[in-house]
This record gives structure tokens, C-alpha cells and sequence, in this order.
């Protein structure tokens, strides 16, 4: 190893405070867009494993009506048409109310067809023990994997109760599949049992949900698609998990962009700590480049310490990866359950792009970020570095030029956020430059504090107050640097604190204005944010014969799978009453209503926003006669999906669909008094096995709040973890700042400062340093909360919102930025108060 | 050796221009050493500047062994330091990173030196102080730091040392040890040397003294500034 880099090591190793942090603070930024990663990753490679175990070897499905394939025509298929690759099938899901509500998906498949398609089911013998007769001759029997029965604490011949769509059922079990390394993914979380059982479990009377098929070429596929009554479709068996996929694409797009949220926190740390090294050792690199050492190793010399930094901080922010990723899968799987699909995931996946990603980010972007202060290293002037004061004069000289600059920064910034577009990255890409252009104006924000402040400092605290208030200009160089990394991280919490408020209050506001109803009544739903359980229609019925009753709406949610895409249909029967629940954004409302009860459509307003409609145009849907058109009589506001909602009137969706049952009904009643006697008398009603689950206005309200919050954890995650990176970040250089000041405050010690003066001195700098950086935060925060409101949001989601400035969470801000200030300040405070002014005298 | 020809230097303070070296020549043979006398700010380090070619005058030529430095790029400017200059300053400026022998191992890695151990056992054996060839330079006195300062500006045999106010933060007794190792070192081993310097204690090693004021340069007596 040459002299020059263990030179440099040493300096490193001479630092640990500020070497480790920022190790740590790259840490903090990998490890955090890795377990984001991770999570995402897991929990969809989760799905599609589920999917790919159910699909097996199929490459089509037959897809019916919204009420499935009659099983008359799946037999017409095998035995009028001789098309022996096909495999009737019914997909549900379970829930085991005694071992935690766990979620197993229940596979009903014809054992005979089997073979060609599942290779866990066509192996007999040993694997499979001796269990299809009793799959045959006892209802409701299911076999699973060895792992599952241990897990689950059960023998053959057990049974399990379970609650599926609502109802109880037993499950008995006939017998297990030995696990080996080819199907363990597939059996996870599986429980197969006979089509006929499915069939009675689900209620899907002679029908099947879908038919799996082997197509060998072209011929094949035109013949059987020739076959296919009107309203069918042959479709490959890729486009289930991609429609998954592209339902979950805005989602994981935000939950990455605030993961790098944090990681620009960590770069800012990284730029903020070589920026500093270099500011430093300007003495010693002057002395380098007169005794002959070039700028280009200079700049190079740099770069291999931010190197190893990044190297170091990658391999722990894996390490933490690790960890995290596990707490925040449970996070993002628990919001996929809330909002788009049932998924179990119990396993971490990390793919080698993940990997790759990882160390990009942690090392690559690492040497982008010491890039400038590696040039401003080889650029320092061999003798005039020796010079202290005039590095300071020549950063107070360049400030109007980087006022400038900051100026023109976030004008860049915003002319790229008002490009028309729906690309989300590029509006990410707009709050860099907003970003940057708030750090350059740092200087000029900390010179009119220091105007304001030190005659105030002077007054309060005497000349130690203003020695405090003055050095943060003396030092601009470096205190710059510090206040605009925490500037950073506290507008963050407030830009996504004030976000999620405000998205938190329009949500409210919709839910008061649209749940106009008292009582509300569905089947227990797997997913809470959408009914995919099914009542049966008697039961309004019962429901309009209750005395109480005054009014009612009901409602049927089908998803129609048509051109790879995943739409959500939405038939009402609504009151008139309700309609006023309905706020448009486009069309005038009594029109609306008027084409919407003449069998014209409502879209909601991401929907409209996805797919580029407006009123008057056309849409085309997949009914159970085949497609037709519908033409759009209004656009509302709506909150209840990011993948938006088609509403039509309910009888109108009658001629077009022949889905049965309600996916939920709401009840007015006539008397305010007795909503808690009609919720009784429903509670009551007869309804062969099927759980109701009633609820009344308010605690419908609360509970989507409450699924709203959920939704909105992992955000609140990531915001605090930004926080702590930034914390890092401002501990680093602050105490960097003080433990340099080591001769300046020896001095004064020298001349009679007490110990506690000086920790009091340093504290208040600090703390002026945090004030300093709360009040650039506190717009640059609201900006930021702007364009994730009216821009990020709505084009990621076509969401309306309205935005609220709250004092609660600017005061919070300003708090947080104080409090992390004086916390950074109190180790250095400390340590320069002990040090004895000898030693701080001498070792310059 | 090194030959400055109608060299100019002005700095602009706001609107005022502040004329530091003004279109004079001087030239310096090999083996000789210079000694630059001023006042403060009268523009002798820039001088150092120029010759050692961290800086370029305003207008002139630098010779330096045949080649005029001012037509370098920076990096080639950097590379004729390296190899044909020796700097001794007057805070030491010793790497605090690096020990006493890392210190002079530096000089020779940049140039690529071969026999490393033996030039660094000579130069300790002529500066001493190589039972602290471990030891950090903030364990050293002041005067320790500067024999290791003049012996890292010469453990890699270079043709020119520029010494600026070499014992200018040392006491009496080790500004003249300093001087008399200047004089074992620099001027008996024929190197050329430029010193910029207040103390007359130095005065004895040199061939000629200047006096820089208002950017030109007059050649003083020596007899005249040691009385």
C-alpha cells in the first residue's frame, strides 16, 4: 500500500465518529431501499408462485362469464369434442379462525384431468398416500403438504374449520403430499381437494370457476377459441399474475420513491461528509499538491475513501436489509391483503436485480455524490489552503452566484414537474433539482438568521451567545453543509407528513359525504377494502321486510378480466337518496343521473384518469353476451380503489351479466333510534350458514380509517427512518464541526470560559443550526407535500386532493429539527467542555 | 537552473488591481542559493509560487533545467514539482497521517525512487532523529518537525528546495540548528535553494539577497541586512 493511501486510511481511521456514521448513514439508505425491494419482491413472487402452483403446466385458460363455466360445457369440451388437455378448476381462499386467521388457497380440480397439468397431483404412490378414494367418496376432503399438517397441529382424518366466503365449513383431511425441492413453493399454501367438494364449499352450483388448457400450436387454439360461446375467452396463463402485477405498479413505485427518499438523505450525508473531509485536510492537500502530488490523485485519493465507505455501508445496509425487510413485509403484505389481493407471504425473496440495485445505490451513487468534492479537492490551491480565513471569504464570496443558482435550480425543477405527462419518475425527477436548489440557498437563509439572531443571542446569553450565533457564519463553510442535510430530512416529514393529512381529511370527507346509509351489511371479505364475498339475494328480502326499514341500496363488485386488464364493475341499486353521496368532476349531475338510469356509465376518477376517458366517451366491457359498448354519463370523485371503478346501474347489469348474490347492502331506517335494533334484527335473520357482518355508519367510518392508516404505515415507516438517516447526518457533521473547533474553544477555555459556558456555547449553536434548518424545511416540506399532492399522487393514481397546511405538523417539524440539533450537539458539547485547554492548544 | 524573464503578477481586490511582481528578471545559477527579503504581502511567496509553478505570472517565462514551466499544463506543472523541487514551509506541514519515515517515503513513491530504505537510513543519518522513524509529527517539537520537513523536501534528490521562512516559528537556538542542517545539506551538497526569510541568522548560507518591493526585485548586499 502506497504512503498516500494509508495516508488516507488512517484519516479515516483518525475519524471513526465520522467515518462510522457515514458508513452508517449509507447503511441506513441501502438497507432501506434493499428491504423495500425485498418486501415488494416477496411478497409478489409469493403471489405468482401461488398462481404458477394453481396454473401448473397450463398455458390457456377458458374464461366464462362473471358466474363462471357451466359445467355441462366443460363436459361438451372433453367428451363431444375429444379435447382431452383440458382441466376443470375453482379457486377460493380459506381462513382458519383457530390458527390466526391464516389464509390457505383452496384448489378444486377434477383428479382424473390432472395428470398433464400439476406434477405434485399425477405423482401416486409413495408421494401421494393412498388418499384420492377417500377425496372421491368424502365431501369436503382435502390433502396438503407434510409441512402444512405439522404446522397446523393436525392427522389424517382430522378436521379443520374454516370460513370460507363467509361461512363456516369443515374441512376434513384425507391425506398429505410429501414436500421436495420442485413443489414446495407450489404447496405452501395450498389445500387441493375434489372439483365436485369445491363446488359444494363455494356454492358455485354446475359451475367451475375456469378450465386450465395445454394448446400444442395454432390450430389448436383457433379450434377451441372456435368452440367458445359468446362472452368466453381463451386467454394465456401469464396474464393473471401480470394484470396482478400492473395492479400493484403504483404501489410499489411510491413505496420505492420514498425508500429513495431516504437514500437521498443518505447521499446528501455522503456529499456532506467528503465535502467536509476535504474542507478538513485543505492544509494537508495544499501541502500534497506543493510537494508534488497531482489533482487528478488528489481527486482520486477522495474517491477511494468514498469507495470504501460506500463498499462498507453497502455490506451492512444488506446485513439490516435482512432484518427490515422482514418487519416491513408484514407491513406491505398486510396492505396488498387491505387493498388489492389476497396473498400469504412467509418467505423473503431477493432477486439478483435487487442485488444489483443495492450496490449500485450504495456504491456507485456513493462515488457520484463524492464526485464534486473530489473535484474540490484536486482544485484546492497548493499554498492558499494553508489559509484558513480564506476559505471561508471565498464561499461568503460565492453566495449570491449559488443564490442564483438555487434560484435557477427549482425553476428547473418546476418546469419539469409541469411537463404534461403521467410518468411518474419524471416527477420524482423534478423534486431533485427543488431539492438541490433549497440547499444553495442554505447560505443566504443562514446569513439573515445570523443578522436576526446574534443581537437577540447577544442580549440573552452575553458574548457567549453571540460567539454561538457568530461562528455558524465563521464556519459557513462547513455549517452550510449540515443545516441543509437536516433542512432536507425534516421538509421530507413534512412533505409526507402533509400529505398523507391531507389525503387523510379528503378521505374523510368522502366517506361522510357517500356512506349516507345507517346500517351497512356484507359478507366477511378476505380483502377489506373490496367485497369478494358474495351475499345471497333473498336476503335484502328479509332485510326490506324489517319493520324499521325505510330505505336500502345494494350493490354486485364483478372483476372483469378482458385485453389483459383488470376492471372493477360496480352494478348499484341505489336509493335516490344516496345519489347525493355521488360529487362529480365532470358532467352535470342531474344529466349524470339521468344517462346512468338509461344504462349509460359512471367511471371513478383514477379510472377515467387511467385510461384517458372523459363524459361521452366510450368504453368497451366484457359482459357475459359478449363486448359491448358504454358510454360515460359522469366522472366522481372516488377513494375506495387506485385501480378505479366502473359503476352501472344494477338492472342494467342485469341484461348484460348474469352474476348472482350482493357483494353488499346498505340499509336506511326510519327512525334514527332504532338503527341498533335494526343491526339486531338483521344479526338475527336466517340466512342458511351465511355470516353477515353488519355495521353501523360510524364504525364503518372508523374501520376504512383505520385500513387508510394501515395503508399508510409504511410510509410513516420510511419517514421516520429518513429521519434517522438525517439524524446520522447531522450528528456526523456537527460533531466533525466541534471536535474541529478543538483549538478555537481551547482558546477560550485558556482565557476563562468555564466548562458548562462552553457546552452551553456549542448547544446554542446547535440549536440555532436547527432553527436555521426548521425554517428552510418548513416551505421546502410544504413543496415537496404540493407536487406529491397534485403531482406524484395524481399521476400515479388520478387521485383528487385536497391539500391542507396544518400547523400541527409544521410545529412538529420545526420541533424535530430543533430537537435533533441540540441531541447532536450535546456528545460534542460535552466532549469540548472536558477536553483540557493544553491538549486543545497543542495538538494544532 | 532557473530563469524568470520579465515576469508580471498583479491580483484585483474589488476594483482596485494590486500590482505584486512587475516585469523583472531574474536569473539563478545551479548550486547557488537566493535569499528573498520584504515586507509583508510584498509578493515573495508568490514568487515561490511561480517558480515551483503552482501559480503562473500574468506575463513572462519560468526556465526551469531548459523548460519554460509557464507552457505546462497544470498536471505537468505539478509532475516538474515533483521531481525538481523540494518544499520546506514554515509550519512543517508534515502529513499528520503518516509517520516520521512514511513522511519520507512519500517523496519517493511519487517518483517512482528505487532503494528506498537506504536513501531514508542516509537522509535520517544526516538529519538525525531516525529513533523516531515510527513516531506521528505531532509527537515532535517544532524544531524536530522541521528536519524532517527539510528532509522530506530532499530524500528525493531534487535539483531545487524553495524554503519559505524556513525557522520563522522556531525558537533561537533551533532556527540556527536548522540553519546549520540548510547549511550540511542544501548548500555542500551544491543544490540550488531560494529562501524567502526575516533572519539574519541565514544570511551567511547565501550567494545573493534580494529585496522585493513594489514587484521589482534589487540584488542587496549581504553585508548590509546581517549588520
Amino acid at each position: 500500500m502506497n504512503s498516500l493511501t494509508k495516508s488516507s486510511l488512517r484519516y479515516l481511521f483518525k475519524h471513526p465518529w465520522q467515518f462510522g456514521l457515514s458508513v452508517l448513514g449509507i447503511a441506513m439508505g441501502v438497507a432501506i431501499v434493499v428491504s423495500i425491494d425485498i418486501a415488494n419482491f416477496s411478497s409478489s413472487r409469493a403471489f405468482n408462485l401461488s398462481l404458477d402452483a394453481v396454473a401448473g403446466k397450463a398455458t390457456h385458460q377458458i374464461i366464462g362469464n362473471s358466474d363462471g363455466i357451466p359445467d355441462s360445457f366443460y363436459r361438451s369440451l372433453r367428451i363431444d369434442n375429444g379435447i382431452k388437455n383440458i382441466a376443470p378448476v375453482i379457486e377460493s381462499y380459506v381462513s382458519i379462525p383457530d390458527s390466526g386467521r391464516r389464509v390457505f388457497k383452496l384448489l378444486g380440480v377434477d383428479l382424473f384431468a390432472e395428470r398433464p397439468f400439476r406434477d405434485y397431483l399425477s405423482e401416486t404412490g409413495s408421494s401421494i398416500d393412498g388418499v384420492f378414494k377417500d377425496l372421491f367418496t368424502k365431501p369436503n376432503s382435502i390433502i396438503l403438504s407434510e409441512d402444512n399438517l405439522k404446522k397446523l397441529n393436525r392427522t389424517i382424518g382430522d378436521s379443520i374449520l374454516v370460513q370460507i366466503n363467509g361461512k363456516e365449513k369443515f374441512l376434513v383431511i384425507s391425506g398429505f403430499i410429501k414436500e421436495d425441492e420442485n413443489n414446495r413453493s407450489a404447496l405452501e399454501n395450498l389445500f387441493i381437494t375434489d372439483i365436485a367438494s369445491a363446488q359444494q364449499l363455494t356454492e358455485k352450483k354446475d359451475h367451475i370457476d375456469y378450465i386450465d388448457v395445454i394448446i400444442k400450436n395454432e390450430s389448436e387454439e383457433k379450434m377451441l377459441v372456435d368452440l367458445l360461446p359468446d362472452g368466453f375467452v381463451l386467454q394465456q396463463s401469464g396474464l393473471r399474475s401480470q394484470t396482478a402485477e400492473q395492479m400493484l405498479d403504483a404501489f410499489n413505485i411510491n413505496l420505492t420513491s420514498l425508500s429513495l427518499l431516504a437514500l437521498i438523505v443518505g447521499l446528501f450525508l455522503i456529499y456532506n461528509t467528503m465535502t467536509f473531509s476535504v474542507i478538513q485536510r485543505r492544509v494537508l492537500i495544499g501541502t500534497l499538491r506543493s510537494i508534488g502530488v497531482t489533482s487528478g490523485e488528489i481527486s482520486g485519493l477522495i474517491l477511494k475513501e468514498a469507495l470504501i465507505i460506500g463498499i462498507l455501508g453497502t455490506i451492512a445496509g444488506f446485513a439490516a436489509a435482512y432484518f427490515i425487510s422482514k418487519f416491513l413485509l408484514t407491513i406491505v403484505s398486510q396492505t396488498i391483503n387491505d387493498l388489492y389481493y389476497v396473498v400469504s407471504v412467509r418467505e423473503i425473496y431477493i432477486s439478483p436485480a435487487i442485488i444489483i440495485k443495492g450496490i449500485a445505490l450504495g456504491v456507485i451513487a456513493t462515488l457520484l455524490s463524492a464526485l464534486k468534492p473530489a473535484k474540490e479537492a484536486s482544485g484546492v490551491h497548493p499554498r492558499s489552503a494553508m489559509i484558513r480565513s480564506e476559505q471561508e471569504s471565498s464561499l461568503l464570496k460565492k453566495i449570491p452566484r449559488m443564490t442564483f443558482a438555487g434560484m435557477l435550480f427549482i425553476i428547473a425543477g418546476a418546469v419539469t414537474l409541469i411537463i404534461p405527462s403521467k410518468n411518474v419518475w419524471l416527477s420524482y425527477f423534478g423534486i431533485l433539482p427543488v431539492i438541490i436548489g433549497f440547499a444553495l440557498l442554505t447560505p443566504v437563509v443562514i446569513i439573515l438568521v445570523e443578522k436576526i439572531f446574534s443581537p437577540l443571542y447577544k442580549k440573552l446569553f452575553g458574548i457567549t451567545g453571540k460567539m454561538s450565533s457568530r461562528s455558524i457564519l465563521q464556519n459557513i463553510s462547513r455549517t452550510y453543509i449540515s443545516i441543509a442535510a437536516l433542512a432536507l430530512a425534516v421538509a421530507a416529514t413534512v412533505g409526507v407528513g402533509t400529505m398523507v393529512s391531507s389525503f387523510r381529511s379528503t378521505v374523510i370527507d368522502w366517506l361522510e359525504t357517500r356512506l349516507n346509509a345507517d346500517v351497512f351489511i356484507s359478507a366477511p371479505s378476505l380483502i377489506s377494502r373490496r367485497n369478494d364475498a358474495v351475499l345471497n339475494e333473498d336476503i335484502l328480502d328479509k332485510i326490506k321486510a324489517i319493520d324499521e326499514v325505510r330505505d336500502f341500496n345494494f350493490y354486485r363488485e364483478v372483476e372483469l378480466l378482458q385485453e389483459g386488464k383488470r376492471y372493477h364493475l360496480l352494478a348499484s341499486g341505489l336509493s335516490k337518496r344516496s345519489y347525493s353521496g355521488f360529487k362529480f368532476k365532470e358532467g352535470d349531475p342531474d344529466e349524470a343521473w339521468k344517462r346512468f338510469e338509461d344504462g349509460e356509465i359512471f367511471l371513478s376518477e383514477p379510472f377515467a384518469y387511467r385510461y384517458d376517458l372523459n363524459v361521452g366517451s366510450m368504453l368497451t366491457l366484457k359482459t357475459d353476451n359478449g363486448m359491448r359498448d358504454f358510454k360515460v354519463a359522469g366522472i366522481y370523485y372516488d377513494y375506495a380503489s387506485d385501480q378505479g371503478l366502473i359503476t352501472i346501474q344494477y338492472e342494467h347489469f342485469k341484461k348484460f351479466w348474469n352474476a348472482k348474490g350482493f357483494s353488499g347492502i346498505s340499509v336506511f331506517v326510519k327512525d334514527e333510534n332504532s338503527i341498533g335494533t335494526v343491526k339486531d334484527k338483521i344479526q338475527s335473520l336466517e340466512t342458511g350458514g351465511q355470516q353477515l357482518i353488519v355495521r353501523t355508519y360510524k364504525f364503518l367510518r372508523d374501520s376504512s380509517v383505520e385500513i387508510f392508516d394501515r395503508t399508510f404505515l409504511i410510509a410513516k415507516v420510511l419517514q421516520i427512518l429518513s429521519v434517522i438517516v438525517a439524524f446520522i447526518g447531522i450528528l456526523s457533521s456537527l460533531m466533525s464541526l466541534q471536535l474541529e473547533r478543538k483549538r478555537e474553544l481551547g482558546i477560550l477555555r485558556a482565557n476563562g470560559l468555564l466548562p458548562s459556558q462552553l457546552f452551553l456555547m456549542v448547544n446554542l449553536q446547535t440549536l440555532l443550526m436547527g432553527f436555521t434548518a426548521g425554517l428552510i424545511a418548513l416551505p421546502l416540506g410544504n413543496i415537496l407535500a404540493a407536487i406529491l399532492i397534485y403531482i406524484i399522487n395524481k399521476r400515479s393514481f388520478g387521485w383528487t386532493m385536497q391539500f391542507d397546511i396544518l400547523p400541527g405538523i409544521l410545529a412538529e417539524a420545526m420541533i424535530l429539527a430543533l430537537v435533533a440539533a441540540v441531541l447532536a450537539g450535546i456528545y460534542p458539547g460535552y466532549k469540548m467542555s472536558r477536553t483540557s485547554p493544553v491538549n486543545a492548544l497543542r495538538e494544532e | 537552473m532557473v530563469e524568470l524573464k520579465k515576469v508580471s503578477k498583479q491580483f484585483s481586490e474589488g476594483n482596485t488591481k494590486h500590482i505584486v511582481l512587475n516585469n523583472f528578471d531574474l536569473k539563478i545559477e545551479k548550486g547557488e542559493i537566493i535569499i528573498l527579503l520584504g515586507k509583508s504581502g510584498s509578493g515573495k511567496s508568490t514568487l515561490l509560487n511561480i517558480i515551483s509553478g503552482i501559480d503562473i505570472p500574468d506575463e513572462g517565462s519560468v526556465t526551469i533545467g531548459g523548460t519554460d514551466i509557464t507552457k505546462l499544463s497544470e498536471k505537468d506543472r505539478t509532475l516538474v514539482r515533483r521531481n525538481s523541487i523540494g518544499f520546506i514551509f514554515q509550519f512543517f506541514n508534515l502529513i499528520p497521517t503518516l509517520t516520521v519515515k512514511e513522511n519520507l517515503q512519500l517523496p519517493l513513491e511519487l517518483t517512482n525512487s528505487g532503494n528506498q530504505e537506504e536513501r531514508i537510513n542516509n537522509i535520517f543519518s544526516e538529519v538525525g532523529l531516525s529513533d523516531r522513524a515510527n513516531t506521528y509529527p505531532d509527537k515532535l517539537s517544532g524544531g524536530e518537525q522541521q528536519r524532517i520537513a527539510i528532509a522530506r523536501a530532499l530524500i528525493h534528490n531534487p535539483d531545487i528546495i524553495l524554503a519559505d521562512e524556513p525557522t520563522g516559528n522556531l525558537d533561537y537556538d533551533t532556527g540556527l540548528q536548522i540553519v546549520d542542517l540548510l547549511d550540511r545539506v542544501v548548500k555542500q551538497k551544491g543544490k540550488t535553494m531560494i529562501m524567502v526569510t526575516h533572519s539574519k541568522d541565514v544570511m551567511g548560507l547565501a550567494d545573493k539577497v534580494y529585496s522585493l518591493r513594489e514587484g521589482r526585485l534589487t540584488e542587496t548586499k549581504k553585508d548590509s541586512v546581517i549588520e
